[in-house]
């Protein structure tokens, strides 16, 4: 599906983010992510996964393809999760470690009311790979009424 | 199994994130704000609302959870197997009166309400190496 323009804008925020996956016994992983982007009309969405700790993550993209991405504003709790299909992962460039390094930059300042900037500093971003996967549903998981809704229809 | 050091982790300071996965093999991730301390072998997940994370593991037993520690923001990854809900009890209690505290803290008093506890056996835990100082 095409991601909605107000969901583009808000996995490209100071938002935190994170990747589910299953491997082939249908066991679940989970992995923080470090950036994220789309385009308007797009049905695609990447995101930065740091190389460290990445292994059972890739692996279970490659062979089964499915991913569920989340992207949540710490403060205002509103969030979405993408659910979809691994297309494609290959290393940042240069001008996306210039677009991690802003995000960053500005998710520190988000969650600075909450957290000192170590924490989110101190974590290994680089080296990182851009994950791109098919965007096949939307769901807001904000808390309270709404959540558990599908977006976009 | 689980080792001390992961018990400030499991007191509510920082978000965790828990993946499940469908019986089809959709994977769900999503937020929760609390992993709860049980004993040596056992946490729990509180049951609020009959959402994905639930429907999930009523028929894929399987979490995954990642957890941060507010002394030193290190992450640790656990793997645990749904065991069996309780309405009622120690651990019931406790979490209730957890959630209303964290509630209020944040600003969501009302919206969470406790309809179970969730208890999972740990089938692995270990700490993540992505800090720079771990």
């Amino acid at each position: 599906m095409i991601v909605p323009d107000p969901i583009v804008q808000f996995l490209q925020g100071p938002v935190v983010s994170y990747v589910g996956t299953r491997n082939e016994k249908l066991r679940p992983h989970v992995q923080g992510t470090a950036g994220s982007f789309g385009a308007s009309g797009s049905d695609t969405v990447t995101f930065f996964l740091p190389e460290v700790e990445s292994e059972q993550t890739l692996d279970n993209l490659r062979r089964n393809g499915q991913l569920s991405f989340t992207v949540a504003d710490g403060p205002t709790h509103q969030s979405f999760q993408l659910k979809g299909r691994f297309k494609a992962a290959r290393a940042g460039t240069a001008a996306e470690a210039a677009r991690q390094a802003a995000y960053i930059a500005a998710l520190t300042v988000r969650l600075r009311p909450m957290l000192p900037d170590e924490a989110i500093m101190g974590f290994i971003f680089t080296p990182f790979l851009a994950v791109t996967f098919q965007v096949e549903s939307i769901w807001d998981q904000t808390p309270g009424p709404k959540a558990g809704g599908r977006v976009g229809e | 199994m689980l080792p001390d050091e992961i018990k400030p982790c499991m007191q509510g300071a920082i978000p965790a994130h828990v993946a499940t996965c469908s019986i089809d093999g959709v994977p769900n991730a999503t937020t929760i704000s609390q992993v709860y301390y049980v004993d040596a072998t056992h946490v729990a997940l509180s049951n609020q609302f009959f959402n994905k994370t639930v429907r999930n593991v009523r028929e894929n037993p399987y979490i995954a959870v990642t957890v941060w520690s507010p002394a030193n923001f290190g992450e640790w990854l656990l793997e645990a197997r749904f065991d069996h809900a309780e309405t009622e009890g120690p651990v019931f209690d406790a979490i209730d009166m957890q959630i209303e505290a964290i509630a209020s803290m944040s600003g969501l008093t009302g919206i969470f309400k406790l309809k179970a506890a969730d208890i999972y056996e740990v089938l692995s835990v270990r700490k993540l190496k992505n800090r720079v100082h771990p």
